[in-house]
């Protein structure tokens, strides 16, 4: 006889019972969500916001800023997350973000990238005209990446300007004055190599240093991709040709070789060991040599791009602060944004990261950070002196503009003549070809 | 018999018992047909949640011109037809064929002469084992980068210990065609324990008498090798092969950490360009039918093996 307690439970029973609990699970997991937040709620349950931002290299610059949102988001009820990934990981993440309709509230995003995902951003022209007039204008290139057909997809937040930083106890050794011009350029790097200090350059896939240097050098020479309609492709021309031999003579007789396998985080590597005398990056290597390496400091200096028979020009990597159009809290996603960019806190940022970040509004070219130390105004002046472009300029910075930057072609254009995988008038016509492939689709 | 024809003789004895419908939602559960489906039915969910929606989700995708964040309309084959013209994608088509061929290559011997080895009798034998397996247990990510910082044109350790011979090292990510063949050599150094251990297990399971028999008719060690450890090792060398070279063809994160596909797309394979086409460019359609030109070729790859492991048995 069985305990009475102890009921047995027939097949029936228990697939009766699984299929109700599975039944419940699924009608609870398929309930409709809870009403979206639209501010921060001051009183009651927090409101939760996350942010999504690339780890710098200037590690101060990060800590600053989270603490600074801890702060905010204490005062407003909201708790706020940053979470710090790679540059390199980020389109992954704004993919499958977009793709399922959840993620990060705010993504700080770079370049063009407002171009290929202006479906899925926040409306923020209010936010940025206001700043506008607040911070004294904004630089042109800030303007062309987030205003997407007359509207503002995203707040300009930062320009990581490049330029270049040079050893000046080698150029003094090998008898070598800063360059002015390309030509000269490549004069002082064919010394600096024979000197055995070569310039480094990367011409790997990394996102930021391979396209700052070679879109400049393109656009110096009289090359472009495309005309100022943003759609019929231009590259093929001899001004490219002009650029991409050239650029054989500079890799060949200034450049380390080892450039081409280079990623963003190399010349870093190779300056501070002392291989190279010469490299274009932000003030990241600085900052660093500052804090580690003195000496290496106290015998580097910078110098802004050299003109090209075209002009001056330069490609800085500028972030701007995006809101998803699938939060539900865009209301305190804006209001974090704006306390971020009042001088007050922004100025605290910008001399934590010695200027390795500044503000795309005019009001920083007075920020007292410049008068810090005089070796870092170089960043300032390429701001400031209107050389910026984008890619795809002469026209906008499209969607197509950002695929072509994305798939490196610019950068394989003149990685593939280096390389001597083709020669120069070749590799013209295969990046065209390219070009012509992304351009033509709908 | 005579028990069954005495129960057949019997009265019938279920007069209160209504006879059983077949759809009695109480009764169907009982029969062992619909209980075993209704068993197989979470089982089947996450399966078809898990493959086969993101997989039919795919293939639509790749018939679309769709972008991140924007649903495309229909248009057919145009994006596979787009990519045969395209020269990235051809020389990515290359890279992918004999990144594959080589390392599988060289795993299989490799693993096969590490297996040898390792089958035998030595002090340490169980650690040492323990140890082969090492660069497959370590996650890729991890020695990838450990292997970045040794080609690091910079701070290489093997141009580093090559100088001390007065050689000077290639850079290794840099120069045609270093970039591959060091891709290649790490694929190796983290495939082979995979090879070697799985070919170990089948080893330590052939019939020793087949070899004790061997060495009383005289045969050589060679001649024990090629007659009796790899015929009977053929289904396991079949099924590691077909499974090595499924996960190589779509490798992603060796080359990802290594090289981005770069310098000038010499390293890219299928799923680093579907990756870099299909995310940071936003062309998610044209990036589903990069990455669906690998289905066709891996089908080929698993009927041909399976077709020749049913062959195998019935010979």
């Amino acid at each position: 006889m069985g305990k009475p307690w102890r009921k047995v439970i027939t097949r029936r029973e228990f697939l009766g019972s699984a299929l109700a609990v599975g039944a419940g699970a699924v009608a609870a997991a398929c309930a409709p969500s809870q009403p979206a937040q639209q501010a921060p709620a001051v009183q009651g349950r927090p409101t939760q916001l996350l942010v999504l931002w690339q780890s710098s290299f200037v590690q101060e610059q990060d800590k600053l800023l989270d603490q600074m949102a801890q702060d905010w988001g204490k005062k407003n009820n909201v708790e706020v997350r940053v979470e710090h990934i790679a540059y390199n990981d980020t389109p992954a993440r704004i993919a499958a973000a977009i793709q399922a309709g959840s993620g990060p509230d705010v993504i700080r995003w770079t370049q063009g990238w407002a171009w290929i995902y202006e479906n899925s951003l926040v409306d923020v022209s209010k936010e940025v005209e206001d700043l506008i007039k607040r911070l004294g204008g904004i630089y042109p290139d800030a303007e062309a990446y987030n205003k997407v057909g007359g509207v503002w997809r995203a707040v300009p937040w930062s320009v990581n300007p490049g330029v270049f930083v040079y050893r000046t106890d080698y150029f003094q050794e090998a008898r070598v004055q800063v360059p002015t011009t390309w030509d000269e350029f490549i004069q002082v790097g064919k010394k600096l190599k024979a000197y055995g200090k070569p310039i480094g350059q990367a011409l790997g896939h990394s996102y930021g240093d391979p396209p700052g240097f070679w879109y400049p050098w393109l656009w110096a020479w009289g090359g472009k991709e495309v005309l100022e309609d943003g759609k019929t492709v231009a590259l093929e021309s001899d001004a490219t040709l002009l650029a991409v031999e050239k650029a054989v003579e500079l890799f060949y007789g200034a450049l380390d070789e080892s450039g081409l396998s280079w990623d963003d985080t190399s010349n870093n590597r190779a300056y501070l060991a002392e291989q190279i005398s010469c490299t274009l990056n932000g003030a990241s290597i600085y900052f660093v040599a500052k804090r580690d390496f003195p000496k290496v400091a106290q015998v580097s200096d910078h110098f802004v791009h050299p003109r090209g028979p075209a002009g001056q020009f330069s490609l800085h990597a500028l972030f701007s602060l995006g809101i998803m159009s699938y939060s539900k809290n865009v209301q305190a996603a804006k209001d974090l944004i704006m306390y971020l960019m009042d001088p007050q806190q922004y100025s605290k940022w910008v001399d934590v990261g010695l200027a390795y970040e500044f503000a795309p509004f005019k009001y920083s070219e007075n920020d007292p950070v410049w008068n810090k130390d005089p070796k870092i105004k170089a960043f300032r002046d390429i701001v400031v002196n209107g050389s910026g472009r984008w890619p795809g300029w002469p026209g906008p910075p499209t969607a197509k503009a950002a695929q072509v930057r994305e798939a490196y072609i610019i950068v394989d254009l003149f990685a593939k003549a280096c390389s001597r995988e083709f020669k120069p008038a070749d590799a013209v016509k295969w990046a065209a070809g390219q070009l012509r492939q992304i351009y033509g689709r709908s | 018999m005579a028990e069954k024809g005495a129960l057949a003789e019997a009265p019938p004895v279920a007069v209160a018992k209504k006879p059983a419908r077949p759809w009695d939602p109480r009764l169907l559960l009982e029969r062992e047909e619909v209980l075993g489906y209704l068993l197989m039915l979470p089982a089947l969910g996450l399966l078809t949640t898990f493959v086969v929606y993101p997989f039919l989700y795919g293939i639509w995708l790749s018939l679309t011109d769709s972008r991140i964040g924007v649903p495309g309309g229909f248009v057919g084959l145009k994006n596979f037809i787009e990519l045969t013209r395209d020269s990235i994608f051809q020389q990515t088509f290359r890279n992918t064929f004999l990144y594959t061929g080589v390392t599988t290559v060289f795993k299989l011997a490799f693993g096969l002469a590490v297996a040898v080895l390792l089958n035998n009798t030595f002090p340490l034998k169980r650690f040492v084992r323990a140890a082969v397996l090492l660069p497959w247990i370590v996650p890729t990510v991890l020695s990838a980068l450990a292997w970045l910082w040794m080609f690091d044109s910079t701070f290489s350790v093997i141009n580093w210990m090559l100088a001390r011979f007065g050689i000077k090292g290639p850079v290794w990510l840099g120069t045609n065609p270093w970039p591959m063949i060091s891709l290649m050599a790490v694929n190796i150094w983290r495939g082979t324990p995979f090879y070697a251990i799985s070919f170990l297990a089948g080893m330590q399971v052939i019939n020793q008498e087949l070899y004790e028999a061997a060495a009383i008719d005289g045969a050589s060690r060679w001649q024990m090798f090629r007659h009796i450890t790899l015929p009977t090792l053929r289904p396991v060398i079949i099924i590691v092969v077909l499974l090595s070279v499924i996960l190589t063809f779509s490798d992603f994160q060796l080359i990802y950490v290594l090289t981005r596909g770069g310098p000038a797309n010499s390293t890219h394979l299928f799923a680093t360009l579907a990756y870099q086409v299909g995310l940071p460019s936003g062309e998610i359609g044209l990036g589903a039918a990069i990455s669906l030109f690998i289905f066709p070729a891996l089908c080929l790859t698993v009927f041909l093996t399976l077709w020749y492991m049913r062959r195998q048995e019935l010979d």
